[in-house]
């Protein structure tokens, strides 16, 4: 089961929350907030994989298929940072299979290096758990990165599957 | 777009602050989330928030 709910951030009115507007239920609902926040908080979008090669990561996994991805040079950046997550749990950063808990050590050390840019592209398995996204994300948070790309392909037409 | 995404644009519409929160399960397929993303993202929203400590968000 997903959830995706839209918060008031500045403006929040009780009535969202089918209570009249006190300065008690502003604060609970100002925690929340908060919380979330320090959860995972990232400016993401879902990345086209342009090209139909082989991935120079190392990994092969079967990307979601998404309507409105964009198109990012970044990701094919030989310094790019790419973390896979396949169908079975196993995640990668570029070629080298890691833990989840290793990720911001690792993060890390690849800033290190001039140029590099902050943002990491992860390429999951459309048929891995969230669960395991999850815990990649907090290894990525952890690290300071607040700009994360999900690759995607676009759906494939009926033409293309002739 | 689909109704979620024009629920969501029109949501959006008048919003200064185009934040939304994605809660999932976590034996959920990646697809799924990837789909809210994009929605998300089509609907006009600028950041996403993926909430990965479920017990903070309980007394929502």
């Amino acid at each position: 089961m997903i959830y995706c709910s839209a918060l008031r951030v500045r403006r929040m009115g009780g009535s969202e929350l089918h209570a009249p507007k006190t300065h008690k239920i502003s604060k609970v609902f100002c925690s929340i907030e908060a919380s979330a926040f320090a959860a995972v908080m990232f400016v993401l979008v879902m990345v086209m994989m342009i090209s139909e090669s082989e991935p120079h990561h190392g990994f092969a996994v079967d990307l979601p298929q998404v309507s409105h991805a964009v198109s990012m040079s970044g990701v094919n950046r030989e310094d790019a940072m790419v973390i896979g997550v396949r169908r079975d749990g196993a995640v990668y950063f570029g070629a080298e299979r890691v833990r989840s808990d290793e990720l911001p050590s690792k993060i890390l050390n690849r800033l290190k290096k001039r140029g590099v840019e902050r943002k990491v592209y992860i390429s999951v398995d459309r048929r891995a758990w969230y669960g395991t996204v999850k815990q990649v994300l907090v290894g990525v948070h952890s690290a300071g990165i607040e700009r994360v790309a999900f690759l995607a392909d676009q759906p494939r037409r009926a033409s293309d599957l002739r | 777009m689909g109704r979620s995404g024009d629920a969501l644009a029109k949501i959006y519409l008048t919003r200064a602050e185009k934040v939304v929160f994605v809660r999932g399960d976590a034996d959920v397929d990646f697809q799924y989330v990837a789909d809210v993303i994009d929605v998300a993202h089509h609907a006009g929203v600028q950041r996403v928030g993926l909430l990965t400590m479920d017990r903070e968000v309980a007394g929502e």
